[in-house]
């Protein structure tokens, strides 16, 4: 082996390993931002194409125009008074953790999923302000670009697993949206799964990523 | 792409950074519920400017470290703790997750986030009763115990610093987000209380921790996630201004 080839043969492995901090980095900031409504912040984290997408329990989200009007128009950011208003006795926190990371061959793309334990706390105002502390678990599946040198997310899936009020058998509540939040601007498709005795749980939420070579090529887009 | 060697080198030592952060975190972790704080001393930096502020208060420099680990906490070795009606029972257990890291550029420091899923388990005298007692002080007589099993939620900012070729705690803010009795919800339980804490070798801290109240609104950047810098010097959290 030259040691030209050899270089790039460390360069190659270099890039991967800082591409999984990145992706790990970027899952991070999401959920600090989401727990603290700083949501200009949230999509600056996405990639501005007009193929990103978002899929969530309550809707989807087509093209980075979709992913701002989640985030600073459905839920709105905290700089916005009324949003700030609005978000008293909110604490909407989801953890990160279990990582599955696989970097493409060609350095441009990456692949990962997580879970996440986490609890939404919220007033429903639309309820006599009634105070709601629910234990709130789900999964998430993440591709993540490199766009003009910075590693970016492009498509994300959030997994509802269960929601259920402190105390509460997540087993007797199979809802995970609450009413009390509308989300004008969301798409139909959606994610639904959630808990029951008749169903067995889905073999590939999310779908474990697998090396690979090019996005393009690879089997779980 | 197309990087040299040294290039590559610095890039590589940078991944190891962020590893033995996470590692260092781990650590804490493990060393913490096991009231193993002799040998958690050893993973902080013997420093002046070492800063440790917990939920209940601050302490500076590498004696202020080992006086909250050591003489407010004790360590498991510590015939006093071993007699503790706390610390029979006690099982402090903080777990780590969400990590955001930056090792700098120049690899001589990095900063890290996390959060932390908790409990806390122990039996403990009904301080309400006792608001003067501190640790050391005889336990009073007659003193009732109480099982107490609570959720603790926390998270984390730390700078991490490169000391003699290994990575260590150089500066360490811990904030609490819950702690709650396993039969109550978060959004019931009172605000913690100085008297959670009998420590006395602590400084006040500069401003109340967060609580939750239907009529407050959460904290933005507690803790602040940190961003690509060069050198720490050029890029010092402003959250430690306040702890002098």
């Amino acid at each position: 082996m030259t040691e030209e080839k050899m270089r790039q043969q460390l360069e190659q492995k270099l890039c991967k390993l800082e591409a999984q901090e990145a992706c790990r980095n970027l899952m991070g900031r999401y959920s600090y931002y989401r727990t603290a409504f700083q949501n200009k912040e949230m999509v600056e984290l996405w990639a501005k194409r007009d193929d990103a997408k978002l899929v969530t329990p309550w809707g989807s989200y087509q093209g980075h125009s979709g992913i701002e009007a989640c985030y600073l128009k459905d839920i709105g950011d905290r700089s916005d008074a009324k949003v700030f208003e609005a978000i008293k006795g909110a604490v909407i926190m989801h953890e990160v953790d279990t990582e599955v990371i696989e970097v493409a061959e060609d350095l441009k793309t990456a692949k990962a999923v997580f879970l996440s334990q986490g609890h939404d706390t919220y007033v429903d105002r639309t309820d006599n302000e009634t105070v709601h502390a629910k234990w709130a678990w789900e999964k998430y599946s993440v591709d993540f670009i490199m766009e003009d040198g910075e590693w970016k997310i492009w498509h994300m899936t959030i997994y509802p697993l269960f929601q259920s009020e402190y105390g509460e058998g997540w087993a007797d509540n199979p809802t995970y949206v609450s009413e009390a939040f509308a989300f004008p601007n969301a798409g139909p498709e959606k994610t639904n799964w959630h808990y029951d005795r008749n169903e067995l749980y889905p073999a590939n939420e999310p779908a474990i990523p697998e090396p690979y070579v090019t996005y393009e090529k690879s089997s779980a887009k | 792409m197309s990087r040299t060697y040294e290039e590559l080198k610095a890039g590589f030592e940078r991944i190891e950074a962020a590893q033995a952060c996470r590692n260092l975190m781990g650590k804490y972790s493990y060393l913490h519920t096991a009231m193993r704080n002799i040998d958690f001393m050893k993973l902080w930096a013997n420093r002046e400017d070492d800063i440790l502020a917990m939920p209940w208060g601050y302490y500076l420099g590498i004696e202020g470290v080992r006086k909250c680990y050591l003489e407010d906490h004790g360590d498991r070795s510590d015939p006093m703790v071993q007699a503790s009606p706390i610390f029979k029972g006690g099982m402090m257990m903080h777990a780590m997750d969400t990590a955001v890291i930056e090792v700098a550029k120049d690899g001589k420091t990095a900063k890290g986030v996390w959060l932390s899923p908790g409990h806390e388990s122990c039996y403990i005298p009904d301080f309400s009763k006792f608001p003067d007692w501190k640790k050391g002080d005889p336990l009073p007589e007659n003193l009732e115990i109480m099982s107490s099993c609570e959720w603790a939620w926390s998270k984390y900012y730390v700078d991490f610093i490169k000391e003699d070729g290994e990575w260590k705690f150089w500066k360490l803010r811990l904030w609490p987000i819950y702690k709650t009795d396993f039969y109550v919800p978060w959004t019931q339980h009172p605000d913690m209380d100085e008297v959670d804490f009998p420590f006395h070798n602590h400084k006040a801290l500069p401003e109340p921790n967060w609580a939750w109240n239907k009529e407050t609104v959460y904290p933005a950047n507690q803790p602040e996630p940190p961003v690509p810098y060069e050198h720490y010097e050029e890029a010092v959290p402003k959250l430690w201004e306040s702890f002098v």
